[in-house]
């Protein structure tokens, strides 16, 4: 019987493997390598982490990029504000600290005002106009007047009255004299809290 | 071209030139053994044929660092074997999320010609062993089913399942002890020396 149970056993585990595979195994196999060698020689072959290094500096282009268009106008906008309202303030004649105190909020006016006709609409240019209107184009608005010459009063702390400041003198101190304690000499007082 | 007087070193030699053919040939030459070496791993004929194809295309891929100091065969076995056990991984993990399979699904084997009753009893038997057989532990299992089906020597299959022979002897034996013991208790036989 256990040699009747060996035979069986051999014969059941042989014909659980007992197939054959399919008749083309060779015929696919050549066409997926045929295929693989193509991927790698035609196409852009490239191994995963190289396609992952491709896509991070696409991403990081991309951030950079889009970075640059919202941030780059507005920043140079306003170094271009500040470049001409300082080409356009006039030297102070006496450079000193009254007249940089007077020509600091003259900038920053100058800047704030220019900020916001950034905002403003577009208007027609005077040279344009003119060209509609058949005038010559050196026809231009009257140069301005200079500006009135600022009077501001120095600001500065009030002056302050102090009195003077007067010290009494103290009355002299008495000596204290404290008898030493010894035997015999009678036990001090304690003081009790009620 | 026949394949009759070419061995396998030569053939390997000229595939790694770049001869396809040359290949072909060796596919040609070790197919049913790189099949039913897969197939004793999945169980099932599904996936065999897939998992075969990678195999040799693996070993197309990887042919130049093939070193001479086994067979062609084993080293090719091995790669089946390997590919066989991810693919039998991959499988029972996603299966078992969601279905569990009948045990007796498994192995479908057809049954043998003869008598009427003797072909009933045969049927009975073999569906036990069958089912006992499915029940044993993986690394029985593949034993049993490798050195049975008779394609590979054992020392290509200890070489395919990288253990020592010494250790695939001892687990061809203990799964035919363990088989044995099993269909005792379910009434098949005396099996005394098989309590060993």
């Amino acid at each position: 019987m256990d040699q009747q149970l060996d035979k069986a056993i051999d014969e059941v585990a042989r014909e659980m493997t007992a197939a054959e595979p399919l008749s083309a195994l060779r015929a696919e196999v050549l066409a997926r390598i045929e295929r693989e060698r193509g991927g790698r020689t035609g196409g852009l072959f490239l191994p995963r982490w190289a396609w992952a290094g491709v896509a991070a500096v696409l991403v990081l282009s991309v951030t950079t990029t889009l970075w640059l268009t919202r941030t780059g106008p507005a920043s140079s906008q306003q170094a271009s504000m500040a470049a001409a309202a300082s080409s356009s303030q006039p030297a102070p004649a006496q450079p000193g600290p009254v007249a940089t105190a007077r020509a600091i909020p003259a900038v920053e006016t100058m800047i704030a005002s220019a900020q916001s006709a950034a905002w403003r609409p577009q208007t027609a240019r005077p040279a344009a106009v003119a060209q509609r209107v058949g005038l010559p184009d050196d026809v231009g608005p009257a140069p301005l007047a200079g500006p009135d010459a600022l009077d501001i009063a120095p600001l500065g702390p009030a002056a302050m009255a102090i009195p003077g400041l007067g010290v009494t003198a103290l009355d002299a101190i008495e000596p204290l004299t404290v008898s030493t304690i010894g035997p015999g000499s009678p036990e001090p007082q304690r003081r009790d809290k009620s | 071209m026949s394949i009759q007087g070419v061995s396998d070193p030569e053939l390997v030699e000229r595939a790694r030139r770049g001869d396809d053919a040359a290949f072909g040939m060796l596919v040609d030459r070790h197919r049913s053994a790189v099949f039913r070496a897969v197939l004793a791993a999945l169980g099932t004929r599904e996936g065999a044929d897939e998992v075969a194809q990678e195999a040799f295309v693996a070993a197309y891929r990887y042919l130049r660092d093939f070193r001479e100091d086994a067979s062609f065969k084993t080293w090719l076995l091995s790669i089946a074997w390997r590919k066989a056990l991810t693919h039998r991984r991959r499988v029972r993990t996603f299966v078992s999320r969601f279905v569990q399979p009948p045990e007796d699904t498994e192995w479908q084997i057809p049954v043998a010609g003869g008598s009427q009753e003797q072909a009933v009893l045969d049927t009975e038997l073999k569906n036990a062993i069958r089912r006992q057989i499915a029940r044993l532990a993986p690394k029985l299992r593949d034993a049993l089913l490798l050195a049975a089906a008779g394609d590979n020597s054992y020392e290509e299959i200890a070489g395919m399942l990288s253990i020592p022979l010494g250790t695939l002897k001892w687990r061809v034996s203990e799964a035919r002890r363990q088989l044995k013991l099993k269909l005792a208790e379910v009434g098949y036989g005396q099996l005394a020396g098989a309590r060993g």
